[in-house]
């Protein structure tokens, strides 16, 4: 398949003025009441006290006035979808959330079905009643943090509920938002798992009908306590091996159960509308708005062609003293250059099933298609022969079911392919 | 040489107090000490030096003689060094010339020029070890160049040694009679004043020497002074040379002007004249090693049909091997210490090499195989190099089929140093491959196993006789390839270490050899293919395979590794296809970790060799091919 280019560039720069009037939004809780030990996301613990309620007050509005700020500075006029995560933001009053959502609904347009998501921990709802509040203020899809329905290995991790109460708040989710609206995550390779207990961890999550559910590997991130533990050798985890035993295992009981692998980790009921396009904007190139400590955005300032990466500062004390002082709390920000915004297309979207589409790449590299720039290089032709990537009818650069397996094998040839097709043909980067 | 121990060598020269117009040629005596190592050779040369008053007792590092760092810290002597002594005998002044041989199995190139400029030679044998397989070598050495062998027998204070059975070995191997053994302790100083009267009485002194006759000289041995350039050490046949005299070499053809010359003690002692039968250095402005040609003929400039002192003889590298900095980035300073190295070993043939897996590199040819071992030890050790060393290989000698190709290649026999060059077996008519006479001798408890070994090594039986009650010493003809890697520790190992070993090149030998391909994917792999006796065939194809298929990391695909021979495949293993290399993690917006490791592996991936579309690290090859 070779898609002209020349057919695509009249109206490139639309497109890309389109993309810019458009993001997803994501609001970081740094809060959690107990710390997991494998976690190395921005978290702080935080003891519910007196002044608990203040500190959330506080962390509402600067909420709030870093959204008010940072939208000021682009020309977004619609948000896709918005999530919620952290941290735990299932422990923010019902309230914030509520103000947030309406906040952004006024800033910009929010269509009805616009996903809003919320990750929920089975430690911080008590349960039902929350859940409903959510569903009555607008949220519409809930991932639910089961992880394990091990209460051993969940208390390994530093959980602080039991596999009962995951079970308990699953149930209430689908109750309350239906199948296609809950996610389940789960881990795997955790201590102590073996082949066999983690195909009937998977085989009971099945049992309660989710339509979508998000596998993670345990991966130990340095500076974590897990890390340590395993360094000391107080927790062992199983061998490369049985986690890739796990995964293929994970891949055929999922399939078997009708779950179409839709990225790596994340798997939906085939029919359903249960996939998360908050995701898919993330691996497909859609602008992204990040709000709160150390989020994370991506999006063209208003008037500007190059794109911003931004980080907000880490700690919530000095993000919240930031954003008082000057608006937003903005701690580096940097212009990614169209290889930069290139590579991360690639890098995101080769993880999914659909792979990376032309009329996505052609937003961001109008003048060569992915034809031009993948098909002829003889490096990744064997990835080809040997059936890890092929291209799809509609002209996507996909990799196949057993190239997902081994992806993280195939990016590095893909992005040496691209900077060498920047070099070779003298372009600016 | 360190930039200290030529400091050294340099401030330590000085006008001597003897006059050597004073000796006589026969007032001289021409000597080299051959040992085992270990055997207490540079204790000896130690205590002749201190004896003879020409350094003071104690008041200098152990071992006066051994130069380089790796000799001091192995035992061993790499360079042969000189040194003169004068011995007073019987009211007469006599010039002892102490010439210093290397010690150990592997430099008898270096010793047989060390023995051209010696008339005679003290056969030294430790009383507790007793005859060991180079102490054979070393003999043979001697005796065959018609020298005067003084047998001495060392360690005799020691609590366990055994005078009297080894007497009885020395008598067995080299017919020495007992009574004629001196006996003594080096270290202890008894009965070394022996020692330097038997130089006096049983070595002759220099002959077809005339001091009439115009300046004609041997080289016998050179190292090279930062400062100085080349320092020539000869032995003078005939007439008498000075500083600022006109001489030139008969193999090089070049000539140069004398700019200072003396004796060694062991440290240069500047002298205004060497005579006829006298030993000394000499610097006359040569630039390199290579113009110092060992065992050329000096005379002075104009005369013609000069005569050769010895026949010249270009050394001849037996063992090769590929040298290759650690990391690329360091080729110019590996450079740099090969350099500086070889202008004072010129022993070592250097040859540029290029290998698509392990980038630029050097492929060095050695006279043996502790040759090898030494040169690579004084490049990491003095220069702070880290190197790869291949597999050490032999040279292959191989009869070309058809008169073109003969024409084509010059010659009829064509020499191969390097698998990689080796020619098309449809045009070779036969191959040759080196061999070698090997002496072990061990404790008869050991025959079986040792006999064993050496079958093991393609070794052919040539002798065996007993030299004692329990020591037994055998003879075979090997294939230098096969002794080439890991033999002398084989036969240590299985010899509780009592066993020794030396050898001597024997010719080229008739062989069945063969090139064995190593592929990937069907893809021959040039920097992995090899030479060996078709024999060894399939069993070396099959420990390559397994350790390649040990460290060729998971790809995605299967990759076959196949061992070939012509289009035979001898042995196969296979690297089963990556099942699983995602991180299945939680990719938000938070991607930029993930990119900063995408790039690092994009860029360890271009460092890696493809063969086949594999990605092959270059870790792999340094597994596969160090030794």
């Amino acid at each position: 398949m070779r898609f002209s280019s020349k057919f695509f560039s009249p109206c490139s720069t639309d497109i890309l003025e389109n993309l810019k009037t458009e993001a997803t939004m994501y609001f970081h809780w740094p809060f959690c009441k107990n710390i997991c030990t494998f976690c190395s996301f921005n978290k702080y613990k935080k003891v519910e006290n007196s002044f608990s309620k203040i500190i959330d007050e506080r962390m509402e509005k600067c909420l709030i006035k870093e959204t008010e700020t940072i939208l000021g500075f682009t020309g977004i006029k619609k948000i896709n979808s918005i999530y919620f995560g952290g941290g735990t933001p299932s422990l923010a009053p019902t309230t914030t959330i509520s103000r947030i959502i309406n906040c952004v609904k006024q800033l910009t347009n929010v269509d009805e079905q616009a996903e809003i998501t919320i990750e929920c921990n089975p430690s911080s709802l008590s349960m039902t009643k929350t859940l409903e509040e959510y569903f009555k203020f607008g949220i519409n899809r809930v991932s639910v943090g089961v992880q394990s329905l091990d209460d051993g290995t969940l208390k390994v991790l530093g959980r602080d509920h039991s596999a009962n109460d995951s079970v308990m708040l699953l149930k209430s989710a689908l109750d309350v938002f239906g199948s296609d609206a809950v996610s389940v995550d789960l881990l795997f390779r955790k201590p102590g798992d073996t082949i066999q207990s983690w195909k009937n961890e998977l085989n009971e999550i099945l049992s309660y009908k989710p339509h979508h559910i998000s596998l993670y590997e345990l991966t130990p991130e340095r500076g974590t306590p897990l890390f340590r533990q395993l360094q000391s050798g107080t927790v062992v985890l199983p061998n490369e091996d049985d986690a890739a035993s796990m995964y293929i295992l994970a891949l055929e009981l999922l399939k078997e159960y009708g779950f179409e692998r839709y990225e790596i980790s994340n798997f939906a009921r085939a029919g359903s509308c249960a996939q998360s396009s908050h995701n898919m904007s993330y691996w497909n190139g859609t602008q992204y708005v990040g709000i709160g400590p150390g989020a994370h955005s991506r999006f063209f300032p208003l008037g500007a062609n190059s794109r911003e990466s931004r980080v907000q500062a880490l700690d919530p004390k000095s993000w919240q003293d930031l954003v008082e002082r000057n608006g937003h709390a903005t701690r580096l920000c940097r212009q990614q250059s169209q290889i930069d915004v290139l590579s991360e297309l690639v890098a995101t979207s080769l993880r999914t099933t659909k792979g990376i589409q032309p009329k996505r790449w052609l937003i961001f590299q109008p003048e060569y298609s992915l034809v031009d720039v993948f098909e002829q290089a003889p490096s990744i032709q064997m990835l080809f022969l040997s059936g890890n990537l092929q291209w799809s009818v509609d002209g996507s650069l996909q990799a196949t079911e057993k190239g997902l397996n081994v992806v993280d094998s195939i990016l590095p040839n893909i992005l040496t392919v691209l900077n060498e097709f920047y070099e070779t043909n003298k372009l600016k980067v | 040489m360190s930039f200290q121990q030529n400091f050294r060598h340099y401030s330590s020269k000085s006008k001597s107090e003897i006059d050597l117009t004073l000796f006589p040629v026969e007032r001289i005596r021409n000597f080299s000490i051959i040992a085992h190592i270990d055997h207490g050779k540079s204790t000896l040369a130690d205590r002749l030096l201190e004896l003879t008053g020409t350094i003071s007792k104690g008041g200098h590092e152990a071992q006066m003689l051994d130069r380089l760092q790796v000799e001091r810290e192995r035992g061993i002597t790499v360079k042969a060094q000189t040194a003169t002594l004068v011995y007073n005998y019987q009211g007469n002044d006599y010039l002892l010339n102490l010439i210093d041989t290397p010690g150990h199995v592997d430099f008898s190139f270096e010793v047989s020029r060390s023995l051209a400029a010696c008339q005679g030679v003290i056969l030294l044998v430790d009383a507790n070890q007793g005859v060991q397989a180079q102490t054979v070598a070393n003999f043979f050495l001697a005796f065959s160049q018609n020298l005067a062998i003084v047998p001495v027998m060392n360690k005799i204070d020691l609590k366990n040694a055994d005078p009297e059975s080894v007497a009885i070995q020395m008598k067995n191997v080299f017919e020495f009679e007992p009574k004629n053994i001196l006996r003594i302790s080096a270290k202890t100083g008894l009965n070394v004043d022996a020692v330097l009267q038997s130089i006096v009485e049983r070595i002759p002194p220099p002959k077809h020497c005339n001091i009439n006759k115009p300046f004609r000289a041997l080289l016998f041995d050179s190292w090279y002074d930062r400062y100085r350039g080349v320092i020539a050490v000869i032995a003078v046949i005939d007439g008498i040379i000075r500083n600022g005299d006109a001489i030139s070499a008969k193999h090089t053809g070049k000539s140069y002007e004398i700019k200072d010359l003396g004796i060694l003690q062991p440290n240069e002692v500047s002298l205004s004249c060497l005579q006829a039968g006298q030993v000394g250095y000499v610097v006359c402005n040569m630039r390199s090693s290579n113009e110092a040609k060992v065992g050329d003929t000096l005379f002075k400039k104009g005369l013609t049909n000069v005569e050769e002192v010895a026949s010249f003889r270009q050394s001849k590298p037996m063992v090769f091997a590929g040298v290759y900095p650690m990391d690329q980035s360091e080729t110019a300073a590996l450079r740099s210490a090969l350099d500086k190295l070889t202008l004072n070993d010129s022993s070592v043939t250097v040859a540029k090499e290029s290998s698509a897996a392990l980038g630029q590199g050097w492929r060095l040819g050695f006279l043996g195989l502790l040759h090898m071992e030494v040169f690579n030890q004084r490049l990491e050790q003095e220069y702070g190099a880290e190197v790869i060393v291949t597999v050490p290989s032999v040279p292959y000698k191989s009869e070309l089929l058809g008169e073109k190709n003969i024409k084509l290649y010059g010659a009829r026999d064509i020499i191969v140093n390097n698998p990689a060059q080796f020619p098309d077996i449809s045009i070779i008519e036969q191959f040759f491959e080196p061999m070698v006479l090997g002496t072990i001798i061990t404790p008869d408890v050991y025959f079986g196993p040792i006999m064993s070994l050496a079958l093991d090594r393609r070794g052919v039986q040539i002798d065996s006789k007993n030299i004692d009650n329990s020591r037994i010493m055998m003879q075979f003809r090997f294939p230098l390839n096969e002794i080439a890697v890991d033999f002398y520790d084989a036969l240590k190992s299985l010899s509780s270490g009592y066993a020794s070993f030396d050898y001597e090149e024997d010719g080229f030998q008739e062989s069945d050899i063969v090139k064995l391909n190593l592929m990937l994917n069907g893809e021959i792999v040039e920097e992995l293919c090899t030479v060996v006796h078709v024999s060894k065939a399939r069993k070396y194809g099959k420990e390559i395979c397994l350790r390649l298929a040990e460290t060729i990391p998971r790809q995605m695909f299967q990759v076959a590794i196949q061992a070939v021979i012509g289009g035979k495949v001898v042995a196969r293993e296979n690297v089963a296809a990556l099942r699983k290399d995602v991180t299945a993690k939680c990719y938000g917006g938070d991607i930029s970790r993930k990119m900063k490791l995408l790039k690092r592996q994009a860029e360890g991936k271009k460092r890696m060799k493809s063969i086949a579309n594999i990605e092959i690290p270059r870790e792999t090859f340094i597994k596969v091919l160090k030794r």
